[in-house]
């Protein structure tokens, strides 16, 4: 689970990247037609859902540490 | 122990690494590795016996005109025959050549001055800086300009007659050389595509002299390398392989020998097909109004529209086309033409509708399985059109 919490924002990030590249294609040759092809689509679901689940875990280790915090200030008053 | 952490130059370094290494992953799964689809097709049009050699072809004036010369030189170097015979044939070919020669200037002298009154009436106010829209100073500097021309290759046939000229203009950098192809055809299914390996499918590519080898093509230019996408109308010699629309303007030749062009907004695919397509391609964009005048504006953008190598095709009237191949990225014999250029000259050349066909390193043309052109390195195409076979 850490280990996949360390990989996924990298994932996600070279996912953003391909996209960002494609894009820039796109408005010099659109013809080509980099961004709506189906291969691309297929891509960008998997951007969406590495997106999404990197979100998610950012929320969940941002509320997680919120929590420990918030203990370790009682556990310090009660301490006190 | 402890869990060493990378520097974070390191990582930014190996993400970037992996966008491009996953960018080149994807470009040679997409757009390098062939892709059979295996799909045959539909037949959606055939030209009956009753419209087969429907169009009238021309004289053969000019190939009596290229005999002659040729028989001239031959006697020059024949020790033979007679000084007097010698003199005369010259004299006659000199002068064939000269009344040629005044017969074409004076035609094309009189098409400049007619499409110049066309284009200045029909011309509309160009002030905008818009990236699509057709630079009025570029299609008059071409319209104005001194084309030179010389004949390369002639070839008639029952079914064809083929002129393939080279004309330039301009001087030092800006000068352009272009292939002009004046094509007339019996009937309209002498105008044949090719597939490279005869194989609809994405990225199937291959040289435009074994595709015209291959169909006996005497002549053959680049296509519209539909391959490299998976949208758009396909239809070769009656056969439809996809008929999903992209964004990008159509040009169709009917079995009729028409040849029109559309907006893709405009394009109805169902009525279209209904009245009997022979080829549609999907490239573009659409040059002239079908009145032989520029457009005022192009479905491009600024980057395809910039100084290149290019291929055009062109209709004239029912049985008679143009191709155009025009020669680029070599400064000094020809720098490439943006798309404004590229109409002009097809206006120029007579045509009423003109359709821009893929360019750069593909724009090639090829006469009896040798190239015409100069094309800047060349490459392995979809398809071709070619005649012959």
């Amino acid at each position: 689970m850490k280990r996949l919490a360390r990989i996924l924002p990298h994932a996600t990030i070279v996912m953003v990247g391909m996209f960002i590249f494609f894009w820039v294609l796109d408005i010099m040759n659109p013809t080509m037609n980099f961004i709506n092809r189906k291969a691309s689509n297929k891509l960008m679901i998997i951007m969406l859902v590495l997106s999404m689940v990197t979100a998610i875990m950012d929320i969940y280790h941002e509320r997680k540490c919120d929590r420990l915090k918030k203990l370790s200030e009682e556990s310090s008053d009660k301490g006190r | 122990m402890k869990n060493k952490r990378m520097p974070v130059w390191a990582m930014a370094v190996t993400d970037t690494l992996l966008i491009c290494a996953a960018v080149g992953t994807f470009m040679l799964f997409d757009y390098v590795m062939p892709h059979s689809s295996g799909e045959q097709g539909t037949v959606v049009a055939q030209v009956d016996s009753d419209t087969k050699n429907s169009f009238v072809l021309p004289t053969s004036g000019n190939k009596e005109t290229e005999e002659d010369i040729e028989k001239s030189v031959s006697s020059e170097t024949d020790n033979e025959s007679s000084a007097e015979s010698k003199a005369e044939a010259e004299s006659s070919a000199a002068e064939k050549a000269e009344s040629s020669a005044e017969k074409n200037e004076s035609r094309s002298s009189s098409r400049k001055k007619e499409r110049r009154e066309h284009t200045s009436e029909n011309w509309y106010d160009n002030t905008g800086t818009d990236e699509y829209t057709a630079d009025d100073t570029l299609v008059q500097s071409v319209l104005n300009a001194d084309v030179q021309s010389e004949q390369v290759q002639y070839y008639e046939s029952d079914d064809a007659v083929i002129t393939i000229e080279k004309k330039w203009f301009g001087e030092g950098d800006d000068k352009v050389t272009y292939y002009a192809a004046d094509i007339y055809v019996s009937s309209v299914d002498v105008l044949k595509t090719a597939l490279a390996e005869d194989t609809y499918g994405k990225n199937i590519k291959d040289s435009i002299f074994s595709m015209a080898a291959e169909h006996g093509a005497v002549f053959a230019v680049n296509g519209d390398f539909y391959g490299n996408s998976e949208e758009g109308i396909v239809v070769r010699n009656g056969v439809k392989y996809r008929d999903n629309l992209n964004d990008v303007d159509i040009c169709v030749l009917f079995t009729n020998g028409e040849m029109k062009t559309y907006t893709y907004e405009e394009f109805d695919t169902d009525a279209v097909l209904a009245q009997g397509v022979w080829q549609a391609w999907c490239f573009g964009p659409m040059l002239l109004d079908g009145n032989g005048g520029v457009l005022e504006t192009f479905n491009t953008t600024t980057y395809l529209n910039s100084e290149n190598p290019r291929s055009a095709i062109g209709y004239i009237a029912p049985g008679h086309y143009k191709i155009i191949t025009v020669d680029g990225r070599d400064p000094g014999y020809s720098k490439g033409v943006t798309l404004s250029e590229l109409a002009a000259i097809m206006s120029d050349e007579g045509c009423m509708t003109a359709y821009n066909l893929d360019g750069g390193c593909s724009a090639m043309m090829v006469y009896d399985g040798e190239l015409v052109n100069i094309p800047d390195r060349g490459r392995e195409i979809s398809d071709i059109i070619y005649i012959g076979g």
